[in-house]
């Protein structure tokens, strides 16, 4: 590719990218993650209102949901906080640990999946909506595109949290990404001492662990941007999420020379 | 000619207690004036209220009063006299119950609230209807009379009525309100004549069940059962003339200082220089004296219930075309809004009903069904709002949400839209943050939006709750809180504009944030777990199929709670991570030792 063309095609990605944001309301600019890495990731350096994003992990136990509810808190100042759970399995105790208002919380459950998808839209597309979230499997081009044209209408931030079969359909989100836990290395089992402080039984809940010498469980993720409208696609951030005086913090990790690796062929 | 028909409750709050309690009604005690159908036995009952910071008896029975309660007397001074009973129903009938007192707070409001109610009953005898505070209601009877075979008869039709309702009360027709009142209250046989003879022969007394009084019309007065009385047209100077002063309406001082001149009838006022009168008495008393004898015109404000703001559309023949059912809710929603709009009012609440006609077809003629040929079954549906409205754009929205929702196992033959309205709010603008503030307006339409197509109890508001028990530490509660009967408030109008940590409620107990999953399984869900010592930490797991090695486990975390909810609840829980990095939340019952898997850290 000769240097003349890749700048043509730089300039009409440009274009393309301007008219694409005419038709998105220009209130409210993108609110910071909180760790540069990931903003870097973002489409618009940050969670800008008005778009979609795509969180796809590799398992059920690989964060994707902590991350995305650590993210809505961020932008639950802008409005409500719409969560669409088809299988009822949220569990408002562990939002609210993250730093969800739950008084603003709107938990939607759905009978079937087409009243899921139709209560994402609306969601979406109220003006009054921070943040929407759902577990959404199966989702045609149509409604996604539906999906996507509500978010810029409304404004709000769309979350879409699936599976990593998902990686090869086509995406309208403005970006999808890839969350995979990363195993703790180096460290052999935390507190594998700590059933033998197991206190003895008493009417509530007793955590060893909490004693102040045991490590919280922080845990660390690698986001891998699989795509992203409006072109470059690839990178990847490691980021630690650890908990100081109760509220998470996104933490970035030096990215360790595999995961660069993969991060740089991706 | 105008005709007034006074109403009067003696001891007013004291029959407004009784009527609203009625397991107090054969207990709370005899009114200071007594009547033919008023309780026989019964414990004396003291109203107080707060007059200028100090308690003081407001309103107290016949009982209590000989025992030397009065109204305006210090409560302790009360209590001093008569003891308080606390359950006045327990006492009933046996001897010593006559000492105590049923002692309750006096409720004006209520009061005046229970008078409304009455007079939106009378409505029956005459449309209008008005309340005269404290304690009687005005009922404009002019021409009524013949409806009811004569004013005497309407009297006592009104008077039979309310006492079947257990009210006593005492009633009179005249020309004047002011002459109607001062019948009513001090009228023949009345108690609270001061004077206790009035002139005898001027006045027949009846029982209602003897013949009625001859020749009305040749102008005698006739008086019916002690308690109702009827001054013939144009005769109320005459009887006034004869009544004490305090039936002129007059405030308290007023009367004492007629009485230190020793003026107790009316005819002895009338006596007197008429120019004289408002220096020395005040200009009260001449209105009230010229009111009285209809001199000068008095109006009254009259109750007015309010129709059901409903509309209906008759099919003329029965129809399942939904669209056309959808414009007719359209049209009959419009009409609702044309009701509710001078009013200042928008819907809360809409109740549609969807009767289905009787499906019997015979070849194409529609024949009624056998037993009844109009019988049909209603589908309702209830529209509900978090906020008033008046938007037929949004309502129609709702209702066409709801009308999907809707089965129409047969056609529609008739279409009802009753709306229960509140009043709209008016929010004024803000000067800072107006963009945000417009954005949360939107806030109860995507509420409504959604409740309407998915129903009430899918769109759910969270909030945490003391419990060890994950299944037991939040509760949902439906965003629209639509009650079932009225009576309870929706939940609290959410405020956007505070800090989001502290309106998260209370956070979690635990100071970690990254001890609960996200997700939680509705039920736990039981796993074959690997663990080397029983009673010790889990080392692998299967999962949907795969088989996970735990890395690292924190734990156990006891839970037991819940002894009172049935079974104990006593677990001991591992935060796990497996050799991939996935986290789980797996439990131990300390009972059978059998795993389960309770939640995923997704």
């Amino acid at each position: 590719m000769t240097p003349a063309r890749a700048e043509l095609i730089q300039n009409l990605k440009e274009q393309l990218r301007r008219l694409e944001r005419q038709e998105r309301r220009a209130d409210g600019a993108a609110v910071s993650t909180g760790l540069a890495e990931l903003d870097r990731l973002l489409p618009e350096g940050g969670l800008e209102p008005g778009t979609l994003l795509e969180w796809l992990s590799a398992g059920e136990g690989s964060g994707a949901a902590t991350l995305a509810l650590v993210l809505a808190a961020r932008v639950q100042e802008r409005g409500a906080v719409v969560i669409v759970d088809e299988r009822r399995e949220f569990f408002p105790p562990a939002a609210a640990a993250l730093g969800i208002a739950l008084s603003r919380t709107v938990v939607v459950q759905p009978a079937k999946p087409r009243d899921a998808l139709w209560a994402l839209e609306q969601a979406l597309r109220s003006q009054a909506v921070g943040v929407a979230m759902a577990w959404t499997e199966k989702l045609n081009d149509r409604a996604f595109r539906r999906l996507q044209l509500a978010a810029e209408a409304g404004g709000s931030l769309g979350f879409l949290l699936r599976l990593a079969a998902c990686r090869a359909t086509p995406s309208w989100a403005a970006a999808r990404f890839l969350v995979q836990a990363v195993p703790l290395v180096g460290q052999t089992f935390l507190s594998a001492s700590a059933g033998k402080n197991a206190r003895p039984a008493t009417s509530s809940s007793s955590r060893p662990l909490g004693e102040g010498r045991d490590p919280s469980p922080g845990r660390r993720l690698r986001i891998e941007l699989l795509h992203r409208r409006g072109g470059q696609s690839g990178g990847a951030v490691e980021l630690e999420l650890c908990d100081e005086a109760g509220v998470v913090h996104l933490v970035s990790r030096v990215a360790d020379p595999a995961s660069a690796r993969r991060a740089a062929r991706a | 000619m105008k005709r007034v028909l006074c109403i009067w409750f003696p001891e007013w709050p004291i029959q407004r207690l009784r009527a609203a309690r009625p397991e107090l009604k054969k207990v709370v005690g005899t009114l200071r004036v007594p009547s033919s159908n008023d309780g026989t036995r019964s414990v004396p009952t003291i109203l107080h209220a707060l007059v200028r910071g100090k308690l003081v008896v407001r309103a107290c029975c016949a009982s209590a009063a000989q025992r030397g309660v009065t109204p305006g007397m210090p409560l302790a001074e009360a209590k001093a006299l008569v003891d308080p009973i606390v359950d006045p129903t327990l006492r009933v009938g046996q001897p010593h119950a006559e000492r105590g007192a049923y002692y309750a707070a006096h409720e004006p409001i209520a009061d005046h609230e229970a008078l409304q109610k009455l007079a939106l009953w009378a409505q029956r005898f005459s449309p209008l209807v008005a309340v005269h505070e404290p304690d009687c209601l005005l009922v404009d009877v002019t021409g009524c009379g013949p409806l009811f075979g004569g004013e005497w008869k309407l009297a006592e039709k009104a008077l039979r009525e309310l006492r079947r309702q257990g009210y006593v009360v005492r009633a009179a027709v005249a020309d004047t309100i002011g002459a109607a009142w001062a019948v009513a209250h001090y009228g023949a046989g009345s108690p609270l004549t001061p004077d206790p003879s009035p002139p005898q022969g001027r006045r027949e007394t009846l029982s209602s069940s003897s013949p009625r009084p001859q020749g009305e019309g040749s102008g005698v007065r006739g008086t019916l059962s002690p308690d109702a009385a009827v001054v013939l047209p144009g005769q109320h100077s005459d009887d006034l003339k004869l009544l004490p002063v305090e039936s002129l309406r007059l405030d308290d001082d007023v009367i004492q200082l007629l009485r230190a001149f020793d003026i107790r009838r009316i005819d002895q006022l009338l006596e007197l220089p008429r120019a004289a009168l408002p220096s020395r008495f005040g200009p009260e008393l001449l209105r009230r004296l010229d009111q009285a004898l209809g001199d000068v015109a008095e109006s009254l404000t009259f109750e007015r219930a309010h129709e059901p703001d409903e509309a209906t559309w008759e099919f003329e023949v029965p129809c399942g075309d939904r669209r056309l059912i959808e414009a007719v809710l359209e049209k009959l929603l419009e009409q609702v809004l044309e009701k509710l709009r001078p009013r200042q009012m928008g819907v809360q609440r809409l109740l549609c009903w969807l009767h289905l006609a009787d499906q019997k077809v015979v070849g194409t003629l529609r024949v009624p069904s056998p037993n009844d040929g109009t019988r049909s079954v209603p589908t309702t549906f209830l529209v509900g709002l978090l906020h008033a409205s008046a938007s037929m754009r949004h309502l129609l929205e709702l209702v066409r949400l709801h009308l999907e929702r809707v089965q129409l196992p047969a056609e529609v033959a008739r279409v009802t839209v009753r709306a229960s309205a509140a009043p709209l709010e008016f929010r004024q603008g803000q000067m800072f943050d107006e963009e945000n503030a417009e954005r949360w307006r939107e806030f109860p339409v995507l509420v409504e939006r959604l409740c309407s197509r998915l129903g009430e109890n899918a769109v759910l508001r969270p909030s945490l709750r003391a419990d060890a028990q994950p299944e037991f530490a939040w509760r949902y509660e439906p965003w629209l809180y639509v009650p079932a009967s009225g009576g309870r408030k929706p939940p609290d109008d959410v405020t956007f504009s505070d800090n989001a940590k502290s309106s998260g409620g209370s956070r979690p107990p635990l100071a970690e944030c990254l001890w609960r999953p996200p997700c939680l399984k509705t039920q736990p869900v039981a796993v074959p777990v690997m663990s080397v010592v029983p009673g010790g930490p889990p080392l692998r797991f299967e999962w949907q199929g795969h088989s996970h090695v735990v890395a690292h486990y924190w734990g156990p975390e006891r839970i037991e709670t819940g002894w009172w909810r049935g079974p104990d609840v006593r677990r001991d829980y591992y935060l796990v991570e497996t050799a991939t990095g996935e986290r789980f939340w797996l439990f131990r019952t300390r009972k059978e030792e059998t795993w389960f898997l309770h939640g995923a850290f997704g």
